[in-house]
């Protein structure tokens, strides 16, 4: 019986069929293909990282940019992802159409925020109680909509989409006519830009309206008082339009003249610089078409503008300026205006201008010019109507959520009217902002470490460990090793974050700044100089972590009003959604899927989590003796590798049989490293239960024979390795890529064993316990196992590697002798003390 | 307090170089994205510096720094240039330019880049106006 199953036992750990001569030493096209396209994946996905950081910082930090640096920013990242979905329908021979799919919807949105909504056909004319945004009656008429909403004082009126201007230019021929003039000037030549500019303000004057416009107007007329105040209300305020020179604004017009105002203001647009501009950039509606807005003229008393906040220093202040008559005169400084300041409802400083002239409405129409008479010079407003002026004013920075800058007019009665409100640029000095790179007398904890995400905040250190990330409270600075994306998790409950490893350019931070949460990366010494629950100032402006709360840097931020009243600025906060955000969080989870990537950010991630999968399933099956040499050690292994290019030396170039100290692959030399530390050591002493299982498992196993014939697979690249290996009964294949800290990982997958189920499940136990130790993450399901490590620099890998490589060598045919449970602690303490140095490292 | 000529074809840019500049300083801009009318404000009006970006259809910023530098051959000129592009920003320097930016910059980046230029400008105003002293006490 013994000698039978002696015999039975060299039959089945006994000696493979020696392999076929390999045809040829160069790898399998397919297969270099696949590697090539993996590389390229991770280039486009460094690069895609790096620019969304680059478009987060530029938004956030203060930076002044154009409409082409976003334009172009887009582009460039469209272009990456595209090459990074390609890579991996290449990888995976034409799956992930999904992913696409998904890439083709998010473009076109992000196309469409760029490009501006298209002008629409709509209503030509509507009251302003009926004009809202997104129905192109430019921003000055939907504000105002707004307000007469509100319920607020606002002259009656109605406003002109810029539709009506669209149909008007069609119909008689302006556009046609504006399109030549544009070609025919010279673009070096100021004076033709001029002269072209002079004749299309003639033509738009001496064309009719569209009878359907011509119609509304009259009809909306019909309802209002006799003379009217007729302003542009541009699409694009901020942009072309601020530049096109004055906008008119016509006051005071009989409503039979309201046409002829309105094309004036609409001919007004053709200054020199606009013409120059659309030379270079076409001539397009969505820049060069407006609203105008029509209401009811306030014989104003006085008039002026209200500020609701002190647009020189930002501070909690009202400021109103005020004029005799008509408000033409408040701005500009031909006249010294009235000043009050109003603070915590009181008026706090009042100065009385000379106000030397005033505007009237002419009884003709139009403005008459006239000195001050004595008996107005004194303060234009009682101190009721300052505070009721102050009053609107905080109602509509309470709506629009932001400091504003109104117009209004006194009526003669004593009513206040708002003419128009727009947000109120603010400038603050520089000095207000700067804060201390180090505060004085002030512990700092930690001062190590790259800003990931800009800001301070402080709270109670919470160090992640053994816990999941579900249960950091609210909060807390976190504080962990790595800056692995499932961290993203508990953005939303943690007050800061602080890791060890990680770069701005990662998942996780690209996350952090998304939401605002300050984050410091690459912080060495954090989980050991941080004491859990200790309060601490985590300040990412500078890179220090402080003991205690610092209410100096805790201040909220200056914000930057200015630069977010720009064009480019807006855009980018709009296009930004489409491309940050990160929603495919955890890879195990349900929803990591293609169809389920929304933002540019998931498919990014989803890309390069399944590129790793399918590198995984590299091993060619059959095919994979071309380009292969054996790997000769003192070991009794049987390894053949595949060179994928730059894992091997030079010298072995053309050498059949290679020896260890050929290998270039930077994984499998720790690998190796490990293995030949561990050496060799026969199988485990096994009792007779123990072998009469694997006897029994290989003949009930009908694939065993054939497991046993498949050989051990190494294919390598400089950077690479992917080991398929099978010591004793089991199988595992363990894979690595040493490249940036982002995209290093080295993973195992393990199943199989000739013991019995529960001895074998006690191996994958030892395993994932030392495994976990070493800082994998570990899924075990039965007798199999699946081991990822990442987030750490190629340095720390190597280290890891090299573990792997003496576990594996341990472990082989350790199932057998997993007699009872206390084996896995057994053999796990055993593996730690037979390498002293580990527990010190770790 | 200084007077600023502001010249990008980027309308974004030039508005946003204007309020910043307002904004956090004392100088006034004048702002406009036609190089040539960039030119004739040159003509008509002096100004302590001129902001350009270099890449404009019909005169690019390195004609228009020539041409500053005719009128006036004290005449500060920065010159704003897109990311990549540092050898033309050299060729600038080269050519006279009192200094270069490279977009996008940090707000602070233009106002410190501004206030150099003005505390130079000052000094060769005092500078001239000694030498000039020391040759009236000379003759």
């Amino acid at each position: 019986m013994v000698k039978a199953l002696g015999k039975l036992k060299n039959w089945l750990t006994g000696k493979r069929p020696r392999p076929r001569k390999p045809v040829s030493l160069a790898p399998v096209p397919a297969l270099l293909e696949r590697y090539r396209q993996y590389k390229r994946l991770l280039a486009a996905n460094s690069a895609i990282l790096t620019m969304i950081t680059d478009l987060q910082v530029k938004m956030n930090e203060g930076f002044l940019f154009d409409m082409h640096y976003v334009r172009n920013a887009c582009q460039r990242l469209g272009q990456e992802v595209e090459a990074m979905v390609a890579a991996l329908t290449a990888m995976s021979g034409g799956r992930y159409q999904g992913l696409e799919e998904a890439r083709r919807r998010v473009e076109a949105k992000i196309v469409q925020e760029l490009s501006g909504a298209p002008l629409q056909p709509g209503p030509l004319v509507l009251p302003l109680a009926e004009v809202k945004e997104g129905q192109f009656f430019g921003a000055k008429a939907e504000k105002l909509g707004d307000l007469v909403r509100l319920g607020l004082p606002v002259p009656r009126g109605f406003a002109i989409s810029a539709y009506a201007q669209k149909l008007f230019f069609e119909q008689s021929g302006l556009e046609e006519y504006i399109r030549e003039q544009i070609r025919r000037s010279h673009i070096r030549d100021l004076e033709s830009l001029k002269e072209a500019g002079k004749d299309i303000r003639e033509r738009v004057m001496a064309q009719e309206l569209p009878g359907e416009l011509s119609q509304a107007l009259a009809l909306h007329l019909a309802s209002l008082g006799p003379r009217l105040a007729v302003r542009s209300s541009a699409l694009q305020e901020d942009s072309l339009f601020s530049f096109a020179g004055q906008f008119e604004t016509f006051l005071n017009v009989p409503r039979e003249k309201v046409e002829t105002s309105y094309k004036e203001v609409l001919a007004s647009q053709f200054t020199p610089r606009v013409l120059y501009y659309c030379h270079t950039s076409g001539f397009a509606y969505q820049e060069l078409a407006m609203g105008v807005a029509v209401m009811e003229m306030v014989a104003a008393s006085s008039a002026g503008v209200l500020y609701t906040a002190d647009p020189r220093q930002g501070g909690e202040a009202t400021i109103i300026n005020a004029v005799c008559g008509l408000g033409s005169l408040a701005v500009g400084g031909v006249v010294e205006p009235d000043i009050y300041r109003v603070e915590n409802e009181q008026i706090v400083a009042q100065e009385v201008g000379e106000k030397t002239h005033m505007h009237l409405a002419a009884p003709e129409g139009g403005l008459l010019d006239l000195e001050t008479p004595p008996e107005r010079k004194g303060a234009c407003l009682e101190e009721s109507q300052v505070l009721t002026l102050h009053n609107l004013g905080l109602i509509l920075e309470r709506h629009f959520g932001m400091p504003q800058d109104i117009e209004w007019a006194l009526s003669g009665e004593g009513k206040i009217f708002l003419l128009q409100a727009r947000p109120l640029r603010i400038s603050r000095q520089l000095k207000a902002e700067y804060l201390p790179p180090r505060l004085k007398g002030a512990e700092v904890l930690l001062e190590a470490g790259t800003i990931a995400s800009r800001g301070a905040a402080a709270g109670p250190v919470f160090l992640l460990e053994d816990q999941q990330i579900q249960e950091v409270p609210q909060g807390a600075v976190l504080v962990t090793r790595r800056a692995l994306p499932e961290y993203a998790l508990a953005t939303s409950r943690v007050a800061a974050m602080v890791c060890e490893r990680g770069s701005p350019t990662s998942h996780l931070a690209t996350v952090l700044r998304e939401a605002g949460v300050p984050a410091i990366f690459g912080a060495k010494g954090a989980t050991t100089g941080l004491p859990p629950g200790a309060m601490v100032t985590v300040d990412a402006y500078y890179g220090n972590i402080y003991a205690g709360k610092r209410p100096e840097l805790l201040k909220p931020p200056p914000g930057d009003l200015v630069l977010r009243q720009s064009r480019a600025w807006k855009v980018l906060e709009r296009v930004l959604p489409h491309i940050t955000p990160l929603h495919l969080l955890d890879p195990r989870s349900e929803n990591f899927r293609a169809e389920n990537c929304t933002t540019y950010h998931d498919m990014t991630r989803f890309a390069h989590e399944k590129a790793m999968t399918e590198l995984f399933q590299i091993f060619p099956g059959g095919a994979e003796e071309d380009g292969s040499r054996r790997l000769k050690s003192n070991l009794p292994l049987e390894i053949f590798v595949i060179d994928l290019g730059g894992g091997l030396t030079p010298e072995a170039k053309n050498l059949m049989v290679v020896k260890p100290e050929h290998l270039r692959s930077r994984p499998f030399r720790a690998y190796w490293r490990g293995v030949e530390a561990a050496g060799w050591r026969g199988p485990r002493p096994v009792d007779l239960a123990g072998f009469m299982s694997v006897v029994m498992n290989a003949a009930t196993d009908t694939n065993i024979r054939e497991r046993l014939h498949e050989k051990n697979f190494a294919i390598i690249a400089a950077d690479y390795l992917n080991l398929s290996n099978r010591l004793g009964f089991h199988f595992a294949t363990i894979e690595s890529f040493l490249g940036s800290p982002e995209e290093s990982y080295a993973s195992l997958t393990f199943y199989g064993g000739g013991a019995e189920l529960e001895r074998r499940r006690r191996r994958v136990r030892f395993l994932s316990k030392v495994l976990q130790r070493l800082d994998f993450r570990v899924e075990v399901k039965e007798d199999s196992l699946a081991a990822r490590i990442d987030g750490y620099d190629a340095a720390t890998l190597e280290e890891k590697l090299e573990f792997l490589g003496r576990l594996m060598m341990i472990s082989k045919q350790l199932d057998m002798s997993m007699l009872a449970d206390e084996a896995v602690d057994h053999y796990y303490l055993e593996f730690f003390a037979g390498i002293g140095e580990v527990s010190s490292k770790q | 307090m200084g007077r600023i000529l502001a010249v990008d074809d980027e309308l974004d840019m030039l508005a946003l170089l204007k309020m910043i500049i307002e904004g956090y300083s004392d100088h006034q801009v004048t702002a406009t994205n036609n190089p040539l009318e960039a030119v004739e404000f040159l003509g008509k009006e002096p100004f302590d510096l001129v902001l350009t970006d270099l890449k404009m259809p019909g005169m690019d910023g390195m004609e228009l720094l020539a041409a500053a530098r005719k009128m006036d051959e004290d005449s500060l000129v920065i010159v704003i240039t897109a990311y990549g592009s540092l050898e033309s920003a050299e060729e600038a320097m080269a050519q006279g330019a009192f200094d270069f930016i490279t977009k996008p910059f940090r707000k602070e980046q233009i106002l410190l880049a501004i206030d150099k230029a003005m505390r130079w400008r000052e000094m060769v105003r005092q500078n001239k106006e000694m030498k000039k002293r020391l040759e009236g006490e000379k003759s």
